[in-house]
């Protein structure tokens, strides 16, 4: 018994299933795979862990490269996130309960799924863990109480592991392919400024909880396929600049905050098929010069805000396959130089307002408004603009496809004057 | 000491099967597997990372004997002897090549690998 009485073996009581393993136990240390040769020294490397919960649900590395090995000061078993860690056989059935883990960096419970079969203990594929030892680890199936959760992470805190994340900058990767994890903690991120792929492929979280990101600067990808997610909390952004890809492909998303992004500069990919979002709030984009793929196959969205795209340069496929939006608000283009597909395959878009492109600084618009649904005023007003705009050097292309023809009044003559400074013009009607 | 070990692509097989002859089994075969590196050309590469007696480079030098384990020869000998001549060894980072298998020593293996030129493969976006 440490830590005032309290001992984590005892939520097995009843033949409760999961495992328990104590790095501060080097009773339950072996450097072979098959439990022989036991670990006596730092340094020495683990390849059997023993399972404290009496479930013999043992932990094991066969091959020699991929063991962890054992430090002192406190104990603890070391990964050095390139390939090592130890598979545990998890009995049929799986695991749905919680997880207690217990870093070198921060201890934090959390709920799981594990479905039998072989479960990483350490790196994720080797690779990806929220710190660079394991102190102890306690998964089992069936939720604990807050209580017993919060008294396990005492209990290995007081054996040495580190009780909050507070103190780590960089959390780039920290539960990338961490599919298991059902919720995720509130943990202390305060000090955090790199979130690059943290929660990468973080499928089965369908929550996620306000921590504190107001230091954070890189959101790479920080929460790419996390497709579970049905909402998103109001983080603070404000000092993020780099927002590529960071909720790609989070397809549960319905609604997203009004967060801010007002020091943003990348947003390449950053809601791309976010395909249930039906609509997108006013954020402050005044600083981004990249809108590539940023809403690509959102195709729920049925409206799209007015936006500062002041500072954008490149549209390129940005609103790509956005099939339920019907019409689109006088953005400022006047930066712009590719808007290549941008608006592409958008089936439902009928309606452009004039004057969008009256001020662009370039004039790629291959595809940009192919198998649209556009009126004829709508086309009009686009042809009429791209005159406006005066571009008659460098990428000079047009495209649309879908919807009604140029009016013989207002369209087609644009088209003439178009075309007379070097553009080439595809509209629908073959004029 | 740690020894961190890139192997590009094509060596991979070869290398396991020195994996097996230097380490203690059947599983070390398992030793370089998925190819989460990329070197600035592009070059995908497996890598390992463990600690080693001091003893280690020179047995990985010398002349390779079938493990006394491998009673039915399991091993390929020739190809663990073509991934011994393609291996470099040392004491500092060096840059990774696509057509060796490089052993560098360093107590930090992530630092090792970025200083021999690698980076992990980037999410596909």
């Amino acid at each position: 018994m440490r830590s005032g009485g309290f001992s984590p073996a005892s939520l097995f009581a009843g033949d409760q299933e999961g495992l328990l393993l104590e790095a501060f136990d080097i009773d339950t240390l072996f450097q072979v795979s098959d439990g022989t040769t036991p670990a006596t020294v730092a340094t020495n490397p683990i390849g059997y862990f023993g399972d404290n919960s009496g479930n013999g649900n043992h932990a094991a590395q066969a091959t020699t490269a991929a063991r962890l090995i054992y430090r002192t000061g406190p104990a603890r078993a070391t990964l050095n996130k390139v390939d090592d860690r130890l598979l545990v056989t998890v009995p049929t059935g799986g695991f749905t309960g919680t997880m207690v883990l217990a870093t070198d960096q921060g201890t934090a419970s959390y709920g799981v799924t594990i479905p039998a079969g072989d479960y990483d203990i350490g790196g994720r594929g080797g690779l990806y863990f929220p710190g660079n030892a394991i102190v102890g680890q306690l998964i089992r199936d069936g939720a604990l109480s807050a209580g017993d959760a919060a008294a396990t992470e005492a209990y290995f805190v007081g054996e040495g592991a580190t009780a909050s994340y507070g103190a780590v900058t960089d959390f780039s990767n920290f539960w990338r392919d961490w599919s298991e994890l059902t919720s995720f903690p509130l943990i202390d991120t305060s000090a955090g400024t790199n979130f690059r792929q943290t929660w990468y492929n973080c499928t089965s979280l369908t929550s996620f909880p306000l921590i504190d990101t107001s230091a954070g600067t890189n959101f790479f990808a920080a929460w790419y396929n996390c497709t579970s997610l049905t909402s998103f909390p109001l983080i603070d952004t404000s000092a993020g600049t780099n927002f590529f890809a960071a909720w790609y492909n989070c397809t549960g998303l319905t609604s997203f905050p009004l967060i801010d992004t007002s020091s943003g500069t990348t947003f390449n990919s950053a809601w791309f098929n976010c395909s249930s979002l039906t609509s997108f709030p006013l954020i402050d984009t005044s600083s981004v010069t990249t809108f590539r793929l940023a809403w690509y196959k959102c195709f729920s969205l049925t409206s799209f805000p007015l936006i500062d795209t002041s500072a954008g340069t490149n549209f390129r496929q940005a609103w790509y396959n956005c099939t339920s939006l019907t019409s689109f608000p006088l953005i400022d283009t006047s930066a712009g130089t590719n808007f290549r597909q941008a608006w592409y395959n958008c089936t439902g878009l009928t309606t452009i307002p004039a004057g969008l492109f009256d001020n662009i600084s370039g004039g790629d618009f291959t595809s940009a408004f192919a198998n649209t649904a556009l009126t004829e005023t709508s086309i009009d007003n686009i042809l009429v603009s791209l005159v406006a705009s005066g571009i008659a050097t460098g990428t000079r292309v047009f495209d649309q496809s879908g919807g009604s023809a140029p009016s013989a009044g207002t369209g087609q003559p644009a088209i003439d004057t178009l075309r007379s400074r070097g553009w080439t013009v595809t509209v629908t009607g073959g004029y | 000491m740690r020894l961190t070990i890139v192997c590009p692509d094509a060596l991979r097989d070869d290398a396991n099967q020195l994996a097996m002859v230097l380490g203690y089994g059947p599983a070390d075969a398992e030793t370089y597997v998925a190819l989460n590196w990329q070197d600035a050309g592009g070059n995908l590469y497996a890598c390992a990372s463990l600690t080693v007696p001091d003893t280690f480079t020179t047995a990985a030098q010398s002349g390779l004997q079938r493990p006394a384990w491998d009673t039915d020869n399991h091993v390929n000998m020739a190809g663990a002897n073509r991934a011994q001549a393609a291996l470099v060894f040392s004491l500092t980072p060096v840059t990774a090549m696509p057509d060796k298998l490089t052993a560098c020593v360093g107590d930090d293996a992530l630092a090792t690998l970025a200083a021999m030129g690698l980076t992990q493969v980037e999410v596909d976006v």
